[in-house]
């Protein structure tokens, strides 16, 4: 066994992702150590780990972002290595450089690398020198309205304002004519200094139409670096990814290998080892344009596990451990489709309110070439403190049609009961014939959905659940009702049980 | 024979429930059968066609998931339908709206002052909660009568924020 093996992780997260990477350390004989706010004592990321450390109050600014807590649990806990997941202190330079400065190993790339690549402009610059296409836009930080209307008189309108510091879609304003420019900027620096605490913005063109293309790439400390295939993820709400793919319809063999090849020279460019995605934009005539990196594991990452068979988190861990990459690229292998959905907490009948409350009945759905990563059980409090993301599906079958079908299926029969869920607005997404076409990009639900949406029980569903709320009523009135079921319980057994059980774990 | 009205998301069926408990709908009856196969899912058999649906009792309504819609099933008796009735041409004279948090949050922004007119769809207020801002919008045209709240604050659901006249 060499020094550098990790046989303990604190994984600094919570939900799925954090759950995720417990499993493969479990596979890999890894001793896991978690993290956990007050109210999530007995989320499953906790219960499930080998051992597990309150680190502070819900509000994530009070514990997973607490870096000083954060290290001193994994001092205490003598952990060999801290994975962040995504989210919280991923992309955190600092964090990445406490970590290496407590002697333990963060699974990721090396502080520098996130750095480079966090700030936006810096990393158009890196990757631009070393021949990567970027999107045309300027080479630094807009300083003031007038130098804002000089470089837009240059491109041409529509622009893009971003934030330098940017992510999740903050800071971000389009800006079709040279009339709105002045007061956009002014409402996008505002936004970006809440957010960020970085004020600055610079502009890109605005790409009509374009497609969100990613790749998935691996590099280890030897300078070798390898791509795992593309996922389309052009399918947004205001920039928040909602499904995702792979392969991406638009790509063919020859435009994989050109993309592939850009996406590991623009993670050469800045010294990048571990797992990182390159993110591009493609236009109308299939031009790609780098966009940004992103220097951690992906919300959308087992899209690529279930194509190539490889587990992205075991690849991370050996690529911390110091070891050279496990295959050259012309072995990574690619079978099938995958399709990710994101069902959240959400309603989308009323413009995707967040839903809080508590998951009274959880059934997942199963079957071959389903994959489902879910960070709650049945029982568990969906607080308004973190995201809304409560479960990915992956869909995984020999063809696209197939993989659409197989994902239609999961969803109907997805059953989550206590908060409302965007599992109805997901199947109208994958069963619109642009959708099922392959006919996709970052404008889609504009363009599709640009009246909301809604949908609507067919008649014969209609009536059966008219039928059962009646009966339900009706025998809480004390009526006659035509109702022949089993003994009505008040109080529900199923989730009474499973607070008992729960007490009892965290007393132990 | 008693007819409910039941609202399902935005659809409404009318329904009959007969002395013995049979069903009709527009005047036809249907051969339904309701089993409960756990603490919250149902399977309805109408003839031999089978749906099933997971319930949540919510007040004196109930969620109902299928299909992979939640929904919100809102049940009117004859004599309920009558006091809402009656309620309504009561408070016709003093119109109010109230805006409420629809969920915990952190308020945002203040998008109105008091006294200001606004009109059906205007922004009010701008609430935060799991990292998403959301916007409360006027539910028809008005006069801001009072403001509640204060940007900053955290509010908890249902709190009232806002009054409209």
């Amino acid at each position: 066994m060499s020094p550098r093996t990790i046989r303990s992780v604190l994984i600094a997260n919570r939900g799925e992702i954090a759950l995720r990477i417990l499993r493969t350390c479990r596979e890999m004989g890894i001793r896991v150590i978690a993290v956990y706010s007050e109210p999530d004592r007995s989320m499953p990321h906790a219960v499930q780990a080998d051992e597990a450390y309150l680190i502070g109050r819900a509000p994530a600014s009070e514990s997973y972002l607490r870096i000083e807590s954060l290290i001193e649990v994994a001092r205490r806990a003598r952990a060999d290595a801290i994975h962040p997941g995504y989210g919280f202190l991923a992309e955190n330079p600092a964090f990445a450089r406490a970590v290496r400065d407590a002697g333990m190993r963060f699974i990721g790339p090396p502080a520098e690398a996130i750095e480079a690549m966090g700030d936006k402009t810096s990393a158009r610059r890196i990757v631009k020198s070393s021949g990567v296409p970027v999107v045309p836009g300027s080479e630094t930080p807009i300083e003031n309205v007038k130098e804002a209307e000089e470089f837009c008189d240059r491109i041409g309108f529509p622009v893009l304002l971003k934030a330098t510091a940017g992510g999740g879609g903050k800071g971000m304003r389009t800006v079709q004519s040279p009339a709105e420019l002045p007061s956009s900027l002014r409402a996008a620096r505002s936004e970006a200094a809440s957010a960020f605490g970085d004020p600055r913005i610079y502009i890109e063109k605005f790409l009509e139409q374009p497609r969100h293309i990613e790749f998935q790439i691996l590099a280890d400390e030897h300078g070798n670096a390898i791509h795992l295939g593309e996922r389309e993820c052009s399918l947004q709400r205001r920039h928040q990814k909602i499904i995702e793919e792979s392969p991406s319809v638009l790509v063919d063999e020859r435009l994989r290998q050109r993309m592939g090849e850009t996406a590991v020279r623009a993670a050469l460019a800045c010294g990048y080892v571990n797992a990182g995605t390159i993110e591009f934009l493609v236009d109308q005539q299939r031009s790609f344009y780098f966009l940004e990196m992103n220097t951690r594991l992906q919300v959308e990452h087992p899209v690529t596990e279930e194509r190539t068979g490889i587990d992205l988190v075991a690849e991370q861990i050996r690529i911390a451990e110091g070891m050279p990459l496990k295959r050259p690229q012309d072995s990574v292998n690619f079978r099938g489709h995958a399709i990710e959905c994101r069902v959240c907490a959400e309603d989308p009948q009323n413009d995707f309110l967040p839903s809080t409350g508590q998951l009274l009945y959880v059934r997942p759905p199963q079957g071959p070439g389903i994959r489902e990563d879910r960070g709650y059980e049945q029982g568990g409090e969906i607080s308004v403190y973190y995201d809304s993301l409560l479960a990915k599906i992956i869909a995984w079958a020999p063809t696209r049609d197939a993989a659409i079908q197989r994902m239609r299926r999961a969803l109907q029969d997805y059953r989550i009961v206590g908060v409302t869920t965007n599992i109805g607005f997901l199947l109208s997404l994958i069963e619109h014939p642009a959708f099922v076409q392959g006919e996709l990009s970052t404008d889609f639900l504009r363009q599709h959905f640009r009246h909301g949406h809604s949908r609507v029980l067919p008649e014969s569903s209609l009536q059966a659940a008219a039928a059962l709320c009646v009966s339900l009523r009706t025998e809480v009135d004390g009526k006659a009702a035509a109702f022949s079921s089993a003994k009505r319980s008040r109080e529900r057994p199923g989730w009474k049980s499973l607070r008992t059980r729960m007490t009892r774990r965290q007393r132990g | 024979m008693v007819e409910y009205r039941v609202r399902i998301g935005e659809q409404e069926i009318a329904l009959q429930v007969g002395e013995n408990g049979q069903i009709s709908i527009g005047g036809e009856i249907h051969p339904i059968q309701i089993l409960q196969l756990d603490d919250h899912e149902f399977l309805v058999r109408h003839g031999s066609v089978q749906h099933r649906l997971a319930v949540v009792r919510q007040g004196g309504g109930f969620f109902l998931v299928t299909e992979g819609l939640t929904l919100e099933a809102a049940i009117e008796s004859p004599r309920e339908r009558l006091i809402r009735e009656h309620a309504r041409e009561r408070g016709m004279e003093h119109a109010r709206a109230e805006i409420h948090a629809p969920m915990p949050a952190m308020v945002v922004r203040i998008e109105v002052s008091e006294g200001e007119t606004v009109t059906a769809g205007q922004g009010l207020v701008v609430l935060e909660a799991m990292k998403m801002e959301n916007e409360l919008r006027a539910p028809r045209d008005g006069v801001v009568k009072a403001v509640h709240a204060s940007p900053g604050s955290a509010v908890e659901k249902g709190a009232l924020l806002m009054l409209l006249e």
